[in-house]
């Protein structure tokens, strides 16, 4: 069927038809490539059948486990820490034991020489203080951390050890002593304690070879970090100021004088080994109600995570965020903090775990860079926060082992958060003190923030 | 270059631009079971939108399939639309634009074209729009956790966008000279998807907000069958009838709902009830020439079911066109005179209401057309100018310029 008369077959393409095309088909690309306005409110009132939930914020403050462990570094024993502690801080308390290896003595000297009170002039041990005690004008607080003691004057006290050194038994109680051979008063970036030369003598031949350094009566409070003979990492004031490699530990300088023989020399003995003895420390918080603690340097890290079960199914975290109260008994340096995700079978019934185990099994999941509790104190702020929404909606899902604790440790070399600038959890000893679940204005929690799915339950 | 081979070339074209363009349509589109956007050819869109009773050798029309006999080449037809639409509220107003997918049409004689075989596939209805809105939300203060919420200000954008098509299959048959039937299978899918997002901004609504966007997206998938039954008639001289009825059906809808950020989602099976869609039309030359024709399609989506939200504001539908035709001549040294002309109106009840009222939509067209070099396929065009809604009663208005383009090509290939 057609409607059309017949036709007559039509002219070749004109100029004017080919025109014609060209124009339609600019006409069609205009119009395909004008791109729309933004999208704004026009249309908002038309409705969808989505329709979302409104959030809600719930505190969780209750636990579902918790606890703490002692954390140490495989790779680095007690004995090749780089500070040496000294002094007491409260409830925790250190002297200095070193041992030196001063038997090469005579053979450093020609055959047939005199050591005795009147070749030996005299004898001092150098105990060269880290930076961060210096004493500061209370404009530069905000500089260098007002949580650290600042330069205390105290008492040193020099005693010889009954009984050959073992520094595996460290940190624990002082050994047992032979005598007191030396008391001095001192501060100041170095320390010069002289020892009386008779009483070196005895004890360089007794061959115990053991000196402690503790704190004497008299001295103003506070722990103060002295070098240690492992301190040699470039990176610290103290090691920049004298170059890598310059031992800045607890030397033991010799002076020697013997006219006969023509000798006017000294003799610089380093310690074999030298460790803070951390006799006392302050104990833990006895439980989450007392308070949560993290331990830097003798390392000692809490765990914990919420109690999930009241909140419903179905929901989107919009964020969770654990908010810890910083409680004024503080001190120590500038830290990271940082919350990893751990299983908490490699933590429970553990007195103990390494830094290496920790890495293998830990994912990160919040931290913060820098933590400086003294300068929150000082400017009256309260809460510490992490960020664990991802950990938290992952937990939601089911996509977190269900065993999976949160382990709030300082920052240590895996996980970020550990930046230059912030010290080694080994090496500054640090103590960050949050409130417990039993401050009722100011409990640990977690402050969640939730969507529930419109679309579930179904 | 033959003529199929310039038609597809020209439909690759269309498509591509339709991918480059940032798309949007009216923003009535953005609620219920979207826009109507069938589209048969730019000769039928000129004319305000009748074709029902149409039949055409040269360039055929698949608007009615019963028009089809009378082929004596495979027949190839790309259609498709631009359109730019203003829209305006009370408060806020804005320029969109689309281009559609569009719609390929397939005719193969048998018989000398007593008889045609058809394929093809065209959209139906789509709904692609954006909207972002001012978020307000009270929410615990990061700096103050403890302290009272603070009003977060952020946005809500909805997305809403999809199409539905149908891949028709069918055949038509000339009884006599003055009737035909015809028949279509149609395989009717698609997608009609909502994405709602809320940003819940900052206090003072500027930086990244601590709070992670909710986001979530409610999808519907369409799966269907239906038939169309079509027949052309010339009962008196050269008035041509045509009607064409789609029996109501029923769309398998799966129902999905995801939320950003959880695993899994929710999927629930539905059916809902297409109500049945009839067209009647009528043509006849009037004056040299000149014709004239008219069309009225009925949708009575009162009857809709399956979905009670849809079905809330569902009312039934209808459109009118009316319009004339100067057919074209190759009447030598004619120029301008020689070229088709369209003129039409339009006039057409959306089947959902908006803002509690019923929308309305009236359209102008003019179209005109060239028959390629042995008349071996056209090219026509229309640009059509509409007023949808009201701005009180809907609260909303739309002006739209639309330009169709199509080409049918016309093939020996035996």
């Amino acid at each position: 069927m057609s409607q059309l008369p017949p036709r007559a077959a039509p002219p070749r393409l004109t100029a004017f038809t080919a025109c014609t095309r060209i124009a339609a088909s600019i006409l069609i690309a205009a119009l395909a490539g004008c791109t729309s306005d933004e999208a704004n409110p026009v249309g908002t009132a038309l409705p969808g059948e989505l329709q979302l939930n409104t959030q809600q914020t719930v505190f969780v403050e209750t636990l579902a486990v918790s606890g703490r462990v002692a954390v140490k570094d495989e790779a680095l024993s007690y004995d090749h820490n780089e500070l040496l502690y000294f002094g007491i801080q409260g409830a925790d308390a250190s002297s200095i034991l070193a041992h030196y290896d001063v038997s090469t003595l005579p053979d450093s000297l020609p055959a047939g020489v005199v050591i005795d009170e009147t070749t030996v002039t005299s004898v001092k041990l150098r105990l060269f203080r880290t930076e961060a005690y210096a004493a500061v004008p209370d404009s530069l607080l905000d500089e260098v951390h007002p949580l650290l003691p600042q330069n205390p004057l105290k008492v040193f006290e020099t005693h010889t050890l009954a009984a050959p050194l073992d520094v595996a038994l460290y940190p624990g109680p002082e050994p047992a002593l032979a005598a007191q051979i030396a008391s001095q008063e001192g501060s100041g970036a170095s320390v010069f304690l002289d020892l009386p030369v008779e009483q070196f003598l005895l004890w360089m031949t007794s061959g115990m070879n053991g000196l402690l350094i503790r704190e004497g009566a008299g001295s103003q409070p506070g722990l103060v970090g002295y070098a240690a003979v492992d301190m040699t990492t470039a990176g610290y004031q103290e090691i920049d100021l004298v170059g890598a490699g310059t031992t800045v530990g607890p030397v033991l300088t010799v002076a020697y004088r013997n006219p006969a023989a023509e000798l006017d020399t000294a003799f610089v003995f380093e310690p074999d080994v030298d460790v803070s003895t951390f006799h006392a420390l302050a104990a833990p918080p006895a439980d989450l109600a007392a308070g949560i603690e993290v331990q830097t340097h003798l390392r000692r890290y809490p765990y914990f995570f919420p109690d999930l079960a009241d909140l419903p199914d179905d929901i989107l975290i919009n964020r969770a965020v654990l908010r810890l109260a910083i409680d004024a008994n503080s001190f120590g340096p500038v830290e990271s903090l940082v919350l990893h995700e751990v299983p908490l079978s490699l933590l429970a019934g553990r007195d103990t775990v390494t830094i290496q185990e920790i890495e293998a099994a830990a994912v990160t999941s919040a931290g913060n860079l820098v933590v400086d509790i003294g300068q929150m104190i000082f400017d009256e702020e309260t809460w510490v926060g992490f960020d664990v929404t991802g950990t938290l909606q992952r937990a939601r899902n089911g996509a977190l082992a269900p065993d999976t604790v949160l382990l709030l440790t300082a920052g240590e070399d895996f996980g970020g958060f550990a930046i230059s600038g912030n010290y080694s959890p080994d090496f500054y000893f640090g103590r960050m003190l949050f409130l417990g679940t039993g401050y009722a204005a100011q409990k640990p929690h977690f402050e969640i923030t939730f969507t529930p799915f419109s679309g579930g339950g179904s | 270059m033959s003529a199929c081979a310039r038609v597809a070339a020209v439909a690759a074209l269309t498509l591509l631009l339709g991918a480059a363009a940032a798309p949007a349509q009216s923003p009535f589109a953005l609620t219920n079971i979207g826009q109507d956007i069938r589209v048969s050819d730019a000769r039928i869109e000129g004319r305000g939108g009748w074709g029902v009773a149409e039949s055409d050798t040269l360039s055929p029309s698949f608007h009615n399939v019963a028009g089809l006999p009378g082929l004596r080449h495979v027949a190839i037809s790309v259609c498709g639309f631009a359109a730019l639409t203003a829209s305006e509220t009370a408060t806020a107003s804005r320029n969109s634009s689309r281009v559609t997918t569009p719609s390929v049409r397939l005719g193969l004689p048998l018989d000398g074209g007593r008889a045609v075989v058809t394929a093809g596939f065209r959209a139906l209805r789509g709904t692609q729009y954006t909207t972002v809105t001012p978020l307000e939300t009270w929410l615990p203060d990061p700096a103050d956790p403890l302290g009272d919420p603070v009003l977060f200000h952020g946005t809500e954008t909805l997305v809403r966008e999809g199409t539905q098509f149908e891949v028709p299959l069918g055949g038509a048959y000339r009884v006599n000279d003055r009737l035909s039937l015809g028949a279509t299978l149609n395989l009717v899918r698609g997608v009609v998807r909502e994405r709602l997002r809320d940003d819940l901004g900052t206090p003072d609504g500027s930086g990244d907000s601590p709070y992670v966007a909710v986001s979530e997206v409610l999808t519907d998938d369409i799966n269907g069958l239906s038939t169309t039954w079509s027949v052309l008639a010339r009962p008196w001289r050269e008035l041509s009838l045509g009607a064409s009825v789609t029996p109501g059906h029923d769309w398998n809808m799966t129902r999905t709902r995801d939320m950003l950020g959880l695993p899994g989602s929710r999927t629930q099976a539905y059916e809902v009830r297409l109500p049945a869609t009839w067209t009647l039309g009528a043509q006849m030359p009037v004056h040299g020439r000149w014709r004239a024709g008219c069309e009225f399609e009925s949708q009575p989506f009162g009857g809709f079911e399956g979905n009670a939200t849809w079905a809330a504001e569902m009312v039934d539908a209808w459109r009118w066109s009316a319009g004339v035709e100067r057919v074209e001549q190759w009447r030598r040294r004619g120029g301008w005179r020689n070229l088709p002309l369209r003129l039409g109106v339009s006039r057409q009840c959306w089947p959902y209401r908006v803002g509690g009222a019923d929308v309305m939509e009236t359209r102008i067209a003019a179209g005109t057309g060239l028959t390629f070099r042995d008349q071996s396929g056209h090219l026509d065009v229309a640009l059509s100018y509409g007023w949808t809604g009201d701005r009180v009663e809907n609260g909303l208005a739309d002006r739209t310029w639309r330009l169709t383009v199509s080409l049918a090509g016309l093939e020996r290939w035996w």
